[in-house]
């Protein structure tokens, strides 16, 4: 499966459940997409311009009052509460 | 810039995200030639260098800030849209632009170059981390991705130098080219159709498409503010007229990101391989203890104790130097220029000026090279986020932790570093606390005041004692007070949502010595001649306030007395001509502008358990905190050559009789410690405040609170200490 030119391969863990979550609540060391990321403020201006649109592969690396989400091969630490609008959804299994 | 180079030199702007080598690169191309550029009065910093071209010749290089795209969020960043787009008085108009980018995170790069390539500059594409790409299974095709683009691509590996060659070369070939058309890339054509729309007329409110883009697509933006400074209401309904035209469901940022993005994916596709994956790295694996809740903190909190305990001892034997070295500069001066005003304006002022500015030099390149190190190997942005947490609570975020941490060396280092914070409130608040951090040059008055007035008792065991416990104190007074000062500009002034925190954590990586040292040697540099020519004009103020009117009646009275003292045999003649000489200079300095303004505001300090002559040495260091030291060493009858390690200068302080007559005890000594730490006593400081917040308004909120809050903070200590006994023998 191709998402924005980026083929999704095998995710390190497969995640059976929830599906689909505020990103402040993923787990740790899984892997998510990005399903929803609200417009208009600088905090998700500036995500976007990182490349964490919907659609992007993400992991959750840190949990806490901070997580450290990492897209492609950056790291970027956020507060908990600033990223509760963010939505993300479990990886499709691999045809 | 200090200097201008020759117009006909080539200028290249070096651009590019954070944490991308950009300065290792810099000092390549540059070496030794850079320049920290400064205008006065304006808020712009940028480094520029030389750099030799073989066909084009001379090239002047302008290091700019790093930012992540052309939507500049803060002073920092919108010094590089500004340079970038021809916007910024002073700098030169870019010849060439050298783009600098991860070659192991290319996508995320690519978006800032795409909006660089519709600028219609000649540009380069540095593509660096080559190594670390080569190690993580990614492979560029360069030459497809070369042709894709339509720009010269060069792989480097900058720290270790390979590729810099290659990449001389093609700034040297594309100078001699023409510029290219602007790129276009997979913006909507309404987006673009609007933003030409807006440039366009004689009365068009920008001067160019691209920057007619960000001032649509920005909202608030620094550039919107501009154009709309002139063009006024209109202009802000026109915007949001023609915002509404290219989307009503979407922001614009989101439509603008969107299409770079699939921009990009074109451009990497069949010329990008392995990123596909999120990989693992051994960072991730250190992060798991520097970031964690007690361990990552236990860590800071010993990285923390470690740069303090290395600001002050291994300072200590190159402030002895250079402290010695000025004393032989004075005596010598002395002896060679006969006594009068001039000498005394020569050894007093001037030599005692510029060497109680260089002696905090040692101190100063110690913190930038610790701060430096931390930088550069990636750490200060995991504690930035660590510190966060307590920043938050005081409605800052992690961004004010850096200049807050400088401003323990020096404020003036720790407020221009604020220019890194992109929210405006955050930074205000950050620049008007950063100055009650204790800085260096309270160090000295620490030092002199605890030695001679705190006992060496143990406290806790044979680690900390009652000494060291008082230095600590006086530390946190500062950053203590600091958090209610910034909760409640927050809450008042500076009112606001808080805003979002958000930081790239980098690899961590080993620390380029090259780097680090040229931090330290610009940064320090920089103290020197800005902290030097303010603290130098006010010791020279000093100084004649502190001698004239120079009274012939007294010298006169005091000659009479030497040549009674001829009379007494050699051995006890030396001991009371010196004494002949401490009383006679104490005698002028009371009579001096300063003695008899101290002597009139001593009600004012009667309070505080000060006499005159702390008022007067208190009132004397508001240019310069420093001050203090040479002061109380004139009014203590020793001459202006005391210092704080002095003991004669520490004895002379507890024989002093203080107000009512009582000698200077305990308490007072806390109340001058008290005040020395929360007083806005530095010209250098106000100056610095004057550029960077750009009002007179602030630099008088900033002066007003800190210096009411140092005399509500000495009485209350004064007060305390006495209740409690703490006073002359009921102490130590």
């Amino acid at each position: 499966m191709t998402v924005l030119g980026v083929t999704i391969g095998e995710p390190q863990k497969h995640v059976e459940e929830p599906s689909e979550a505020c990103l402040s609540d993923w787990r740790r060391d899984c892997d998510a997409i990005v399903l929803e990321l609200p417009g208009g403020d600088r905090l998700s201006a500036r995500l976007r311009e990182l490349g964490i649109l919907p659609g992007t592969l993400i992991r959750v690396l840190r949990t806490g009052a901070h997580l450290v989400v990492q897209t492609g091969d950056a790291r970027l630490a956020l507060r908990r509460e600033d990223c509760s609008a963010v939505r993300v959804g479990a990886v499709p299994a691999v045809a | 810039m200090s200097e201008q180079l020759p117009p006909s030199g080539h200028a290249i702007a070096l651009v590019g995200n954070p944490n991308t080598g950009k300065t290792t690169l810099f000092n390549a191309l540059t070496g030794l030639s850079q320049r920290v550029g400064n205008y006065p009065g304006v808020t712009v910093q940028y480094h520029a260098g030389q750099a030799q071209l073989p066909q084009s010749g001379k090239a002047q290089i302008i290091d700019l800030p790093g930012t992540y795209s052309l939507s500049a969020s803060s002073p920092d960043e919108a010094v590089a849209v500004d340079v970038l787009l021809g916007q910024q008085a002073g700098a030169p108009p870019i010849d060439l632009v050298v783009a600098i980018a991860d070659a192991s995170n290319l996508r995320r790069h690519l978006y800032l170059l795409s909006q660089i390539l519709e600028t219609g500059h000649r540009v380069v594409l540095a593509l660096n981390m080559m190594d670390l790409a080569h190690e993580r299974d990614v492979h560029v095709d360069i030459d497809a991705l070369s042709s894709r683009l339509g720009i010269p691509i060069i792989p480097l590996t900058s720290h270790r130098g390979t590729g810099i060659d290659d990449l001389i070369d093609a700034i040297d070939s594309s100078l001699q080219r023409d510029r290219p058309q602007p790129t276009q890339t997979h913006l909507p054509r309404e987006l673009i159709a609007v933003a030409d729309e807006l440039c366009q007329g004689d009365d068009a409110p920008v001067e160019n498409s691209v920057e007619a883009l960000r001032v649509l697509v920005d909202v608030d933006g620094h550039l919107e503010q501009r154009a709309i400074a002139t063009g006024g209401q209109p202009l802000r309904l026109r915007l949001a007229e023609l915002r509404q035209a290219v989307s009503t469901d979407e922001p614009l940022s989101s439509v603008e990101s969107e299409a770079r993005y699939a921009w990009i994916s074109d451009i990497v596709a069949n010329t990008l391989r392995g990123d596909e994956k999120l990989r693992p790295r051994r960072s991730d694996q250190i992060d798991r203890i520097l970031t964690h809740r007690v361990a990552g903190l236990a860590v800071f909190i010993l990285i923390s104790a470690t740069t303090f305990q290395g600001i002050f001892t291994w300072s200590a034997p190159l402030m002895d130097a250079i402290d010695g070295l000025f004393r032989q500069l004075g005596d010598s001066a002395g002896r060679l220029i006969s006594e009068g005003p001039l000498q005394s304006l020569i050894v007093d002022g001037v030599i005692a000026g510029v060497g109680g500015v260089l002696i905090f030099v040692p101190q100063i390149a110690i913190l930038f090279l610790i701060i430096s190190l931390l930088e550069d190997c990636g750490y200060m942005a995991r504690a930035a986020m660590m510190m966060d947490r307590l920043l938050r609570f005081c409605g800052l975020s992690g961004r004010s932790f850096i200049p807050m941490l400088s401003s323990f060396a020096c404020a003036v280092p720790g407020i221009l570093a604020a220019r890194a914070i992109s929210d405006r409130r955050d930074r205000y608040v950050t620049i008007l606390v950063a100055p009650l951090m204790s800085c260096s040059a309270r160090l000295p008055v620490y030092v002199l005041f605890i030695a001679a007035f705190i006992p060496d008792r143990p406290v806790v065991g044979s680690w900390l004692g009652l000494q060291g416990l008082t230095l600590l104190a006086m530390y946190g007074v500062g950053a203590g007070v600091a958090i209610p000062v910034a909760m409640l500009l927050r809450r008042t002034l500076l009112r606001g949502e808080s805003t979002p925190f958000l930081i790239e954590l980098p690899s961590y990586k080993w620390p380029v010595p090259k780097v680090v040292l040229m931090q330290v040697y610009l940064n320090s540099r920089e103290f020197v001649v800005r902290a030097g020519s303010i603290i130098l004009a006010a010791t020279i103020i000093m100084w004649a306030l502190a001698y004239y009117p120079h009274s012939t009646q007294i010298t006169d009275d005091f000659d009479l007395r030497r040549q009674t003292a001829e009379q007494f045999p050699k051995k006890t003649r030396v001991d009371i001509l010196k004494a002949i000489d401490h009383a006679e200079s104490t005698a002028l300095l009371e009579h001096s502008y300063l003695g008899q303004a101290g002597h009139f505001i001593e009600p004012v300090v009667r309070p505080l358990g000060w006499d005159w002559r702390l008022g007067m040495a208190a009132l004397a260091s508001f240019p310069a905190r420093e001050l203090i030291i040479s002061t109380l060493g004139t009014i203590y009858s020793l001459g202006g050559d005391a210092d704080e390690t002095s003991q004669d200068l520490r004895s002379a302080l507890r024989a002093s009789p203080g107000a009512d007559g009582k000698p200077i005890d305990t308490p007072v000594a806390l109340s001058v410690m008290v005040f020395f730490a929360l007083c806005a006593q530095c010209t250098s400081t106000l100056a610095v405040i004057r550029r960077e917040m750009g009002s007179w308004g602030w630099v008088g909120l900033s002066f007003s609170y800190m210096t009411i809050l140092a005399y509500v903070g000495a009485f209350v200590v004064y007060q305390v200490a006495e209740y409690l006994g703490w006073g002359a023998g009921g102490f130590g």
